[in-house]
């Protein structure tokens, strides 16, 4: 070992608290060589020890170019069957719901989208998947998706029926969003952590290429937000987050700092 | 873009990061229950997956099974997949190499003697660092988290990186590496903890190293 252990007061602390040992199993057990009664228990405390489980995600990262070095190959089809197979029947009635409703309305479709409009007043059926937080002072990589609810998956076919829109926003990383497809085919959209001050919280808006922007709510810890029928997400709209007032805008547009923004991409 | 160094994550910073983007924001999708989303990271991921098992399987149908098992565990967990944290291929490509793992362990536990020295169907892993170091050229396509990582692998002593990457690449147990490098099984033990340690020691040094102390 080198002497750098008796300055490391300039390197900063990445043990988080985990023993020498702990760093060994939490290696050896990303590496893979852990063997036996030692590697139930590393497998354990993936799963119940946060500082054990991020040390082994971070040998996960160190190690993942070596990936480069397996070549790829393609799994034979029957394997996707079987894939679909096990995850059960439950999704593909899910699946099947929504067809028939996607079946009975009509088509009109926004450019270079596939979005199947709604009965008037109805909810547009989009689904919104957001991992969501703030620039400036909160650093990091935030995704917004936002995803056709057509689920017309052809059988047997692994490819997406469905464009899926993207957008990536500098922001802190924020615990995922969920998306709900309720029985009546509105979408919500559940948004993490966003770490709002006191004096402000954080709005979020469409901003359609060359239109205005239409807010998409307030997405709170934890908060479902329903997506307006006058959204219409498309590729090369905008997705920003403001800080606002409590309650939001006043006036129907950002009047608070843009702290995150991006575009969305159809994937 | 081509070769074996593309791969999933494309070949620059930038093909990376796009890429692992999109990976995200299939995961989240795939929480969500999009089945969609779920078709969409297979087509992406399954062909690296598949590798990752064939070379740790004994079979080609044992991988098959094993990429079935790690996709079907991707659909069941991809909610409790970290997103600040980890990275999307590497977690999956590790959901794969456990199982791949536990199953050759379980074999050899019950004495199983098929377990060959080279794996079937696959780019063997080879004995000799050399075979799977990437070239010179390559280099320049390599993000900087992979010159990173082969600068600190190359500081090892070359049976030591290869130990690394049989236990890493190949799921070989100890017992395993040491037969194939002519060496004791306790002997590898010590090579590779030690070698993980100088491992994090020389990729925290990395990170750390070039903001200096305060003067």
């Amino acid at each position: 070992m080198t002497d750098d252990r008796a300055s490391d007061d300039r390197v900063p602390d990445d043990r988080a608290g985990l023993t020498d040992d702990d760093l060994a199993a939490a290696a050896e057990y990303a590496l893979g060589a852990s063997e036996g009664a030692e590697r139930a228990r590393a497998a354990h405390r993936v799963a119940h020890d946060a500082p054990f489980r991020h040390e082994v995600e971070a040998w996960h990262a160190w190690l993942e170019p070596l990936l480069d070095e397996v070549a790829d190959e393609a799994p034979p089809a029957h394997v996707w069957r079987g894939v679909e197979a096990e995850i059960g029947r439950a999704d593909a009635q899910a699946s099947e719901r929504g067809r028939a409703r996607s079946a009975e309305r009509p088509g009109r479709r926004a450019s270079g989208t596939r979005a199947v409009p709604t009965p008037a007043g109805a909810m547009a059926p989009w689904r919104a998947l957001a991992l969501m937080g703030l620039g400036g002072a909160f650093a990091g990589l935030v995704l917004v998706a936002l995803v056709e609810s057509d689920l017309l998956v052809a059988p047997g076919a692994p490819t997406p029926s469905a464009p899926t829109l993207v957008a990536t926003l500098t922001a802190d990383g924020a615990s995922p969003a969920l998306a709900r497809l309720d029985e009546s085919g509105a979408i919500t959209v559940r948004i993490g952590t966003l770490g709002e001050g006191p004096d402000t919280v954080p709005q979020l808006w469409l901003i359609p290429e060359g239109g205005a922007p239409v807010s998409l709510g307030l997405p709170g810890e934890g908060d479902a937000l329903a997506l307006p029928a006058d959204a219409t997400p498309a590729a090369g709209a905008t997705l920003a987050v403001s800080l606002e007032p409590p309650g939001g805008s006043p006036t129907g547009a950002p009047t608070g700092p843009v702290v995150a923004t991006g575009t969305l991409i159809e994937l | 873009m081509g070769g074996r160094l593309t791969s999933m994550h494309g070949a620059g910073v930038e093909g990376q990061g796009r890429g692992q983007d999109e990976l995200r924001a299939l995961l989240v999708a795939v929480a969500a229950r999009d089945r969609a989303a779920f078709a969409s990271l297979y087509e992406r991921t399954s062909a690296k997956l598949m590798g990752v098992a064939l070379r740790i399987c004994p079979t080609r149908a044992e991988a098959e099974e094993v990429v079935q098992v790690a996709y079907v565990k991707v659909w069941r967990s991809a909610g409790s997949f970290e997103h600040g944290r980890a990275s999307p291929i590497a977690w999956m490509a590790a959901i794969a190499r456990n199982a791949a793992i536990d199953r050759r362990r379980a074999e050899t536990a019950r004495g199983g003697d098929h377990v060959p020295l080279e794996p079937s169907g696959a780019v063997p892993g080879g004995v000799e660092v050399a075979h799977d170091a990437p070239s010179p050229e390559d280099a320049a396509v390599l993000s900087s988290e992979a010159r990173r990582l082969h600068a600190c692998i190359g500081e090892l002593d070359a049976r030591h990186a290869a130990a690394i990457r049989h236990a890493h690449l190949d799921g070989l147990a100890y017992a395993e590496i040491g037969a194939r490098l002519g060496a004791p099984e306790n002997t590898i033990k010590t090579w590779v903890r030690r070698s993980l340690m100088r491992l994090r020691e020389c990729m925290n040094r990395d990170r750390n190293g070039t903001e200096g102390g305060d003067a």
